[in-house]
């Protein structure tokens, strides 16, 4: 498996265990950081999975 | 996709698989229901999806997939992902929370009789006679389940939720069959989880700003952890094994397996009484599904490609 391809396993390994979390502090702008944290993994997700795409796909043609 | 030649041992093996499948996706819904007596099930439903949406792609990354979507094939693959994930997850989650592990796993293995029903009113396939008697024998036991001969009979909301999810479902089934004609089932399955995902945010984001931040005990984390890595990463991978080896007709006999160790797993697991005439409805159900399995295998293309329910 090429290396990049460990980038996706960032967001599944940063979801996986919710104790580390679970939690308010620190706030972002007063949201709490449960909410942040994982509203932030989505984003970085779509980031991620567009970067792998990307060179998937470059390196295919 | 022609069974291959098997050594008996390679026979046990893969029965051995696929049995160890059965009980994954057994206790799947076991722990989900163990869960979202703790937790909202949207909320639990979106923690899952978040996390199982990337492992889809390693999934992907991992069996060396090109990734490549059509342009033409979004307003299908969006349709795709409501019935399989986005609009089958919310019925089939919050049916789990209003009826037991059970009736859950019962019910949603009718899916293959709605699929066999789709594809005959759509006139995709000609279905054999022998299917639908199948199908009649199968919802004949499930309305004993639900009390017909014991004159109590009344769809239970949780179980009138599964079987819409099961309805959901087998839609998925239809229109991933003439997607996996341009897509691999892994390629597939992670490409409509993402959107699926996506479908489950909105209820998952209301739930969690209805509830706030839920408190995840050691048993909720164990089972949330659990249901995020069996369904797919620990089982599929054997039971596509077991298709190309024995066949999709063999490897399907195994689904109905699911419930009757839901069943158990609840008995020792969640103690859940079960009624004799629910036991005896869900033997009924069980015999049909398997008749139309049998009697008409050469009736319907069977998605030999088409991936497993993921509770």
């Amino acid at each position: 498996m090429r290396a990049w391809y460990l980038l996706l396993l960032a967001p599944f390994l940063a979801l996986l265990y919710p104790p580390l979390y679970n939690r308010s502090d620190p706030t972002l702008f007063g949201m709490p950081f449960f909410y942040w944290y994982q509203l932030s993994w989505v984003v970085i997700t779509a980031a991620l999975l567009s970067i792998v795409y990307l060179l998937t796909k470059r390196r295919s043609l | 996709m022609t069974p291959l030649r098997i050594s008996g041992r390679t026979r046990l093996l893969v029965f051995g698989g696929l049995l160890y499948v059965s009980i994954a996706w057994a206790l799947n819904t076991v722990f989900v229901k163990l869960a979202v007596t703790q937790i909202d099930p949207l909320t639990f439903t979106l923690f899952r999806f978040l996390a199982m949406t990337p492992l889809a792609w390693v999934f992907v990354a991992a069996r060396r997939e090109v990734i490549a979507i059509r342009t033409q094939d979004i307003p299908e693959l969006l349709v795709c992902a409501a019935c399989g994930y986005g609009v089958y997850q919310y019925l089939w989650v919050i049916g789990l929370s209003h009826t037991t592990a059970f009736a859950s796993a019962l019910l949603g293995g009718t899916t293959p009789i709605f699929t066999l029903a789709i594809v005959a009113v759509f006139g995709h396939e000609r279905v054999r006679s022998g299917r639908w008697l199948g199908a009649i024998v199968a919802f004949f036991g499930i309305a004993i389940f639900e009390g017909i001969l014991v004159g109590r009979f009344a769809i239970r909301l949780g179980d009138g939720l599964t079987l819409l999810a099961a309805v959901s479902f087998a839609s998925y089934n239809v229109t991933s069959a003439r997607l996996l004609d341009r897509y691999s089932p892994v390629l597939l399955l992670a490409i409509t989880i993402t959107m699926g995902t996506m479908m489950i945010l909105p209820g998952g984001l209301w739930s969690l700003m209805r509830h706030g931040i839920p408190q995840f005990s050691a048993l909720t984390t164990a089972t949330y952890i659990y249901s995020v890595i069996f369904p797919i990463l620990l089982t599929y991978p054997v039971w596509s094994y077991g298709i190309t080896r024995i066949g999709a007709g063999r490897v399907a006999l195994f689904g109905f397996l699911v419930p009757v160790f839901a069943g158990i797993a609840s008995a020792f697991l969640l103690h859940a009484r079960i009624p004799h005439y629910e036991l005896v409805g869900a033997g009924v159900a069980l015999l049909g599904m398997a008749i139309a399995q049998f009697l008409g295998s050469r009736s319907i293309r069977p998605s030999q490609r088409t991936l497993p329910t993921t509770r």
